[in-house]
This record gives C-alpha cells, structure tokens and sequence, in this order.
C-alpha cells in the first residue's frame, strides 16, 4: 500500500536543517575509483554517523550525481548523519561530469550501470559499511532493480527507488532495434536514432545498448520487483507525468511498498522536494538496526 | 611712389579700379579665408584619419583578442566536455560524433568550418580530416591563420587534459577551424573598420595574433560634418561672392559713379564746359560728403562762371584798352601789329589785294609844341575821326603813334582806295582847325602801297614801301598822296644809305668833310653883295653831298640842333679867320627845332660879338616858324633885339599866309625859287606874286628873290621892288666868298 502521510511539517523541518547544515555537505569529498573496464569514475563520499547505514545514491536517465532531486536529497540524507556515496555513473566516459545529451554516443548499458553500482556497494563495504540503502530515481531506480536481481551484496538492506517508471522506449524502437541488432554484429553496430526517456527519437545508440534499457518495458520492470532480493520502497510523485495510469497499483502487486507524494512531479521539484526527503528518511528510519561486521 | 612705365599711363587709377582693387582684396580675403577653412578641416581630417586609424587598430587589436579568447573559450569549452574524452576513449563512432555533436553541437557557433580531435601523438582520429584539417599534429601544436580562397580562417588547436589543471596530462588534442573574418563580424561591431575589408596581411601567419588590413570605415556624421563643412564654405563663397557683387555695385552706385561724375564734372570745367555740364550735375549724390563736394563744385562753377564773365569782360576791356588808342579811340599800333600778323598769314598765298596806306599829321609836333598837347590831342582825335569817317565801314584805321596813322584795305581795288586817300586828305584840309586855336592849317601825307597777297615777303614789304611813299609825300612840293612806285628806292637810299650816313655823321662828330659855300646875296640897288648865305655840304671821297641828300638824313635822323651847332661853329671859324669879307654879312640857316632849342640861340648870341662888321642874317623857313610858332617868334625877336636880322626863308613853297607873315619876327623875306619863277610867267599866279612882293616891299620887309639866273628875271625882281637877288646869275656857292655880283649886275 502506498503511504500517503502528511509530510509538511517534516518537510519544513528538513529544509531547515538543510539550511543549517549547508556547510556540512561542503565536507563530502570526491572519491575516484577506476573501473574494471578502466574507466575512472568518481562519486562524492560523506561519511556519516557510525550506526547509521550508508547510503548509495544512484542518479537518473544520462544525470549526474549533482542532478536533482538526489543531489539536494544527498545533502539533506549527509545532514541528517548518513554516510552517502552519490557515484556519477560513467556511461562509458571517464571522470564524466556533466549530463550526458540524448544526441552523444550512448554505448553504455543498464548491466554497465548495474556494474558500476555493484562496484560501489563493494567500495562501501570495502569502507566498512555493512548496512547499505541504495536509493536511485528514475532510470537510477531501474539499474537498482536490475543489480538486485542479480547477486546483491548482502550489505545491501534496502533499496528506495523513487520514480521507478516504466518509460524506456517504444515498441518500434525496441524492434527495430532487435532487428538491426540481428542484422549487425556485435561491436560493428550503427548509431541509431531511438527513443528513450526523456530523449524522443534522437537517443543516438547502438541498438544493443539501446535494448538493454528498452526490453524493460513495464511488465518486465515489475517483474525485476519481484526479483529483487531485498526490500524494495518506491516512493513516486503523484503528479509524474511519465508514470502511467495504475503503475502504483501494479507495483504493489509485485510486493513493493509504495510512498506517493501528492502533487509531485517525476523529480520531486518544489515544495514536494522536502516531501521526497522525509519520505525518504521515513524510509531509512523504518530500516532495523544495522548489522555490525 | 614709383609706377612702372607701363603703368604710368593709367595712372593715377580710377575709382572703378580700386573698387575692383577692393573686390579684388575681399575675394582674396575670401579665399585666404576659405584656404585656411580648408587647411584646417583637411588637418582635421588627418588628425581625424591619425585617430580612427590609431582607434581602428586598438579596436581590431581589442577586436582579434577579444574574439581569439571568445574562440580559445569555446574550444576550450569542448575540451572539456566528457564527450571529447569519450571520443577519445572509444573513437569508433568519432565520424557521427564530430560532426553531429562536435560541429552542430550548440556550443559551436556557425563560423565553425571544421572541427577534428587528435589522439596524444597527434593523429586525427578520422581518416579523413575535414575541411583541410591537418592529419596530424606536431608536438605541442600551435594555432595558425590561413587564407583560403577569399576567407581567412583561424586554426586553433587546443590539448585536451585529462586533469583540468594539470598541463601534462594530455590526453589529446582538439583543432578547431574557424571562418576568423566572420567570427570578428559576428564578435564585434566596429565602429571605425569597414568590417568587409579586413584581411591577412599575408598569406599564412603563426600564432593566434595575425597581421591584419583593413580600411577604415566611412564615418557619416564626419562625412555629414565636412559635408555640412563645404555646403557652409560654398555658402560662405556664394555670399562673399554676392557680397562683393553688392559692395561693388554698392561702391559704384555711392562712390564710383558719383567720383566719375565728378571728375568728368572738374575735366569739363577745365575744358570750360562747366556751363553745360552743371545741368547734367543737377541731380544730388547718395553721399552726403560728395553731395558737399558736388554742391560746392557747383557754387564753384558759379563763381568761376561769375568771374570768368567778368574775367571776359575785363578781358574785353583790357583786349579794348591793349588794342585802341585812348586818346582817338581808334586802333593802336599793338592792334595794327596783330592785325598785320593775321593779315600775312591769311593772305599769304591767296590772291588778294592788299593796300596799306600811312597817314601823317604834317608838323604834328610843332603843332604839338606851339599849342599844347591839349590842342594837339584835339587835333590828333578830330583828324582821327575824320580819317574813321571817310573809310569804308569795316575798315580799321590805327593810330601808330604821334600824328601818324595807318589802314589796312583788303581785297581793294587800288583805285578805289586811292579815292578813299583823296577823300580823306580833302576832308582834313577842310576841317577848320582854327576853332581849337590852331592857326595854321592842319595837312596830312599819305603814303600808299599795294600788291597782290600771294608771297608773304611781298606782303611784308608793304608799311616799308608805303613808308617811302610817305615820306615823299611829305617833301615839300610834292603831292601830299604818294603811291609807291620802284623809282622811290633810289631816293629814299639816301636816307638808308649807310655810306651816305657814315658821312654825314662822321661830319657831325669830327667835322670831316663838312664844308661852308658861300653864295652871294646882291643888293639890287648897289649891285654890290650884301651878304653870303652860308650853304653846307659834305664832302664823301669825291662826290660832295648837297643838302637834299643831307637833310633827309638829318631830319629822319633827328640831328638837326647837333647839326646846325656844327655849321654855326664852322661858319663862326670862317669869320673868325676872315673867310666872310668884312662889310658884308652872312646869313645862316637854322632848323626848325634848331629855333626853338635855347643852345642854338646861346651860340648865335655869341656871334653877336661879330655884328659890327658883319651883318647877320638867321634863316628860317615859314614850316619851322609854324611848328613852334610862339616858342620861334620869342627867340627870334631876342636874336632881333641883340641886331640880328631874321630872314624868312623860301616863302612861297609851303602854306605861310600874309596872316602868318605879319605874326612873324621876320626882317627879311626870300621868295622861293618857284614863286620867282611864276614872275617869268604870264599868269595870274605872276600878278599875285608881284603883288604880294610889292605889298611885302611896301610893309617894309625887305624882299630876296631866289633863283635869279638870268638878267631879264633880274629886272623883273628890281622892278617888283625886291632889294636883293640870289642866283647863279650873280654865284654859285663856293668854298669863298667871291663877289662876283657887280660884274654880272647890269650897270
């Protein structure tokens, strides 16, 4: 069931710690680790209160970990005493710092980003943080979903996925794809001009990559929910457009526990960004007691 | 002030030339002026040029950094995007990259040709670079310009660093070719460079600071500015231009018009058209000081007019005065001399007749000396008149001087004017003097000659000849009118000739050749010599000169006291030396101013010593008793009292009356040969003569006959009761004194 708690005042409040701890978060640091694929890929490291599980912040569609509504959600979860480690998946490019347009080369992959995500869990349990929350949006989400249906390490408690939305692609795109995909060998592919996300029809990929975020189509989206071998909380924007109708009800079929923000759109923009904070530490609190290593 | 020669005939100059001369100044002025307008606006315009050229360079200097930094910025920019390092990374879709998301990304602008990012070692990492793009780069590449066709690019090459600040970690390099004219265009907006001109200055330059030409902008307000500049400088021109016409126009209309005016005005004055022109002057002048001048030209020119009237009138009078005789009113000799002058050159070379006749008042002087000058000028004013009266109307007649008169007859007949000589001759000899107290009659000589005008040497010869036939009218017993013929000269020589003067004057002065002859006067009752008349001649080398050639010389001469004290001195010498028989006397003859001079009288008076042994006898003729009547009668009756006898001489042969006779000291009367010889006649005149001797004889003068050459003439004068006789019948005169009477007397 989705909780629909007034969340005002403890919106309020966080934007007021916020604002007092604003210098805090001036204390995380950039932390760079070189992929096995050799790309360097670096991601911002707060160290919070010991006790407190660390947080694994996976930004959306092509962002970087500076993209709302993570980047303000990752400052508000360091003020709070969290550790948080907000990665900029590389999509393939080192040390990439800046959002990634639709029209650039987009070779990477959901497994890529599932990689990624797997290496950093590693990096924090290599820290010595052995109670882990991934917290990812939108397409974020989805790469979670897709590293915990795999073989998630067991620090991993909680996944919070925010926006989890089934909108990757068309079903022309997805077939035309699959059919330049037989057509073409692997590694010799053309770009092709698709849809996905926010990106319509100039999301210049090969036809692989394409599909490895494309074939996740709602019903498989929801199908990777009832894959993932930890909990998994989705909170989503009541006003997301990019949600289709009765997605929150098919969630909760496949076991998850879904917050809806009232009135909140897909990034959790305006007053609702402090709705989204405290739907997310409502999240972290309800999380038992971390398991000491 | 020096004029040049050339010059010399304009000058001084007239008011239109100096009006021009100040047109000329102004417009000179004007373009001084309108030189240093336009020196100083093309100096402007230099400085203006120096300034936009300086300001041009700053501003394509300013221009190029600027857009060479906006250029390196956005190269830089795609540097640093993690697209780049992606290419880098994994170049196997680089062509879609480059030119999809490298060259048409936004962060390009449009002046981007060509785009190309290399690999560390500085390979392309396509095979194909585009647009001229090199392959590869050197190490450590530099950017460069380059002209292409008719565009300058910018190649501008820029390592891409893996660290952002750390220069070493290069990763590779990114090469941007930019259109570089363009993006100046697009960058800045030149306010001083026509942005179409600029260009490399060379082909190809290293660097990111090229060479570049340019041309300077037009700058419309400064165009507007000159152009505004030269419309006010061809305004200015068109005015000074319009002024000066006005000022000249306005010059002449006030001064030059006016000035000429005036000066035509004074010309015409001079040339004495003033009278004409001061009608033309009527009309007032625009300037009020040459107003004054015109007006006071005016009153001027009516002064000058007044006395120029009165100058004429005077001049008239004075001309009047100059040329008539005060005395007669008639014309006076400066008349006569003008007159004679216009006449030669008039006549001379024409065929025209010309007369000249002098006229003379006989005895005018002694007329003058026994009246008065007031009875003289009486007599002088009415013969003048009668003159006047009797020539034709037109005709001039002038006084020359004295009793003497002069006419002038042109284009005349010489008959006609002979006629006009008679009739005024008669008229002055019927006018009746006595009323003026003049008891003598009053005659005039008239001396005429003519010739035809065709040579002025003839012409000139005229008052000469007529002066000859003056002076032979006036020789006793000739007619008182003398036309002049050749056959005068030879007798007037004597008068001009120079030997004959020398003679007589040498005579005079030494007494050389003066000599005494002696004739016998003869008592006709005793048959013996009475006395001897003392006759002069004068004796020139051979020939001996008797008194008509002597007293022609003497008289024109005016010699006659210094003459007859020479003889008086001789003859006083013959007496003294015995030459004059005693018992006998002499007779001497004495002229007419000789009677009246007070030295004569003094040196007869001292003959007076001799009068005991000697009669002595003066002669006078009746002409110089007449002359000097009273004067005369006083010194010859002193010469009476002291036992002188006074002797009438030649009576008969002028115009002695009884009248006369009676009122002269006279003892003695000697009838004229002429009247002797009318005793010989059977005539009227012969009866008179006898008569009158008779009468004569019977008052108590004693009677001389002259001319008694023969005995029957003898007999007639003894019976006509003369007491003496004087011929050759009894002597010629002679050196001595002979008396040769009595052998001739019949006994």
């Amino acid at each position: 069931m989705p909780s629909h708690r007034p969340c005002w005042g403890m919106g309020f409040a966080a934007l007021f710690l916020a604002l007092i701890f604003t210098g805090r978060a001036a204390f995380a640091e950039t932390v760079e680790a070189k992929l096995p694929s050799g790309i360097v890929a670096d991601a911002s490291f707060h160290a919070g209160k010991a006790g407190m599980p660390a947080l694994l912040l996976v930004h959306g569609f092509l962002q970087t970990r500076s993209a709302p509504p993570l980047s303000r959600l990752a400052e508000t979860l360091s003020d709070a005493g969290y550790t948080v480690l907000s990665p900029t998946l590389s999509l393939g490019i080192s040390r990439r710092s800046h959002s990634l347009a639709c029209e650039a080369v987009h070779t990477h992959t959901l497994e890529g980003e599932a990689s990624e995500i797997s290496f950093w869990v590693d990096w924090l349990v290599r820290k010595h943080y052995p109670n882990i929350v991934l917290i990812g949006h939108s397409t974020g989400s989805k790469s979670i979903l897709f590293y915990l249906q795999k073989t998630p390490n067991p620090a991993v408690r909680k996944a919070v996925l925010a926006s989890l939305v089934p909108d990757n692609g068309t079903d022309i795109d997805r077939e035309k794809a699959h059919r330049m995909l037989k057509a073409q060998a692997k590694g010799k592919e053309d770009l092709q001009r698709f849809s996905m996300g926010y990106c319509r029809n100039n999301y210049m990929s090969t036809p692989y990559a394409y599909l490895s975020y494309a074939v996740y189509d709602a019903d498989r989206t929801l199908g990777l929910l009832d894959k993932a071998k930890v909990p998994v909380e989705i909170i989503l924007g009541g006003a997301d457009t990019l949600m289709e109708k009765g997605w929150p009800q098919k969630a909760l079929k496949h076991g998850a526990s879904i917050t809806l923000i009232k009135s909140a759109g897909h990034f959790f923009d305006g007053p609702q960004e402090f709705d989204f904070a405290d739907a997310v530490e409502a999240q972290l609190k309800s999380l038992r007691p971390a398991r000491q290593p | 002030m020096r004029i040049r020669p050339k010059l010399r005939g304009l000058w001084p100059f007239s008011i239109g030339i100096y009006a021009l001369g100040l047109i000329a100044v102004v417009l000179l002025a004007l373009s001084a002026l309108i030189w240093a307008v336009q020196t100083k606006v093309e100096a402007v315009k230099r400085e203006a040029q120096m300034h936009d050229q300086a300001a041009a360079k700053i501003e394509l200097d300013k221009a190029v950094a600027h857009t060479v930094t906006e250029l390196r910025r956005l190269a830089l920019h795609a540097t640093q995007g993690d697209e780049i390092r992606q290419q880098l990374a994994d170049p196997a879709y680089y062509l879609y990259w480059r030119n999809y998301r490298l060259l048409h990304g936004a962060a390009l602008p449009s002046f981007t040709r060509a785009g190309e990012v290399y690999d560390r070692r500085g390979r392309a990492l396509a095979e194909h670079p585009l647009d001229n793009m090199p392959q590869a780069l050197a190490q450590n590449p530099k950017s460069f310009y380059r002209r292409e066709g008719s565009s300058d690019y910018l190649y501008l090459f820029l390592p891409i660093l893996a660290e952002e600040n750390n220069p070493s970690s290069v990763q590779g390099y990114v090469g941007f070719k930019f259109d570089f004219l363009q993006a100046l265009k697009n960058e800045e907006q030149f306010a001083y460079i026509k942005t179409d001109s600029i260009r490399l200055q060379k082909e190809s330059y290293s660097g990111e600071q090229p060479r570049l030409t340019y041309r300077l902008k037009e700058r419309p307000e400064r165009s507007l500015l000159l152009d505004i500049i030269a419309g006010f400088k061809q305004q200015i021109v068109l005015i000074f231009i319009a002024l000066s016409f006005a000022l000249f126009f306005l010059l002449n209309y006030l001064l030059a018009v006016p000035l000429r005016r005036l000066s035509r005005h004074i010309d015409a004055l001079g040339e004495g058209q003033g009278g004409i022109l001061q009608e033309n002057f009527a009309k007032s002048l625009p300037v009020a000081e040459l107003e004054k001048v015109r007006q006071s030209l005016n009153d001027y020119q009516n002064k000058l007019e007044s006395m120029n009237s009165s100058l004429n009138q005077k001049n008239d009078e004075l001309w009047t005065l100059a040329h008539h005789d005060p005395l007669t009113g008639i014309y006076n000799r400066r008349c006569f001399e003008d007159d004679w002058a216009h006449v030669l050159s008039v006549a001379n070379g024409h065929r025209l007749d010309v007369a000249f006749s002098l006229f003379d008042c006989d005895n005018f002087k002694a007329i003058n000396d026994t009246y008065g000058h007031d009875v003289g000028d009486k007599v002088i004013q009415t013969t003048a008149h009668l003159l006047q009266s009797k020539l034709r109307h037109g005709d001039r007649l002038y006084r020359l001087g004295g009793g003497e008169f002069a006419a002038i007859f042109l284009d005349s007949d010489p008959k006609f004017v002979l006629q006009v000589m008679e009739r005024c001759l008669l008229s002055v000899s019927e006018f009746d003097f006595t009323a003026m107290g003049v008891k003598e009659p009053v005659r005039i000589s008239i001396g005429l000659a003519h010739t035809p005008g065709t040579e002025e040497e003839n012409l000139a010869t005229l008052p000469k000849q007529a002066d000859i036939a003056l002076y032979h009218a006036k020789r006793p017993g000739r007619p008182k009118i003398a036309v002049y013929d050749d056959s005068m000269i030879a007798e007037t020589d004597i008068i001009f000739s120079t030997r004959h003067n020398h003679a007589v004057f040498e005579a005079l002065a030494s007494g050389k050749g003066l000599e005494i002859h002696y004739q016998p006067v003869v008592d006709l009752g005793r048959g013996a010599v009475k006395y001897y008349e003392a006759l002069v001649r004068i004796r020139d080398g051979d020939e001996l000169l008797s008194p008509p050639a002597i007293f022609p010389i003497i008289e024109a001469r005016r010699i006659e006291v210094e003459f007859d004290i020479a003889i008086i001195e001789r003859i006083t010498q013959d007496i003294t030396q015995g030459g004059i028989p005693r018992g006998t006397g002499i007779s001497l003859n004495i002229s007419g101013p000789s009677a009246v001079n007070p030295t004569i009288l003094n040196l007869i008076q001292t003959l007076s010593i001799h009068l005991g042994q000697y009669a002595i006898i003066v002669e006078v003729t009746e002409t110089a008793l007449i002359t000097q009547l009273h004067q005369a009668s006083h010194n010859l009756n002193e010469l009476r009292k002291a036992g002188f006898l006074i002797a009438l001489d030649d009576f008969g042969s002028g115009y002695s009356s009884l009248g006369y006779i009676t009122s002269m000291p006279v003892d003695i009367v000697k009838f004229d040969i002429s009247m002797i010889r009318h005793l010989m006649e059977e005539s009227r005149q012969s009866i008179i003569v006898a008569q009158l001797a008779e009468m004569l004889a019977k008052t108590g003068y004693q009677l001389v006959a002259e001319g008694i050459e023969d005995e029957h003439t003898l007999e007639q004068v003894k019976r006509m009761g003369f007491s003496c006789g004087q011929g050759y019948l009894f002597g010629r005169p002679e050196r001595a004194c002979r008396d040769l009477a009595q052998a001739k007397m019949p006994v």
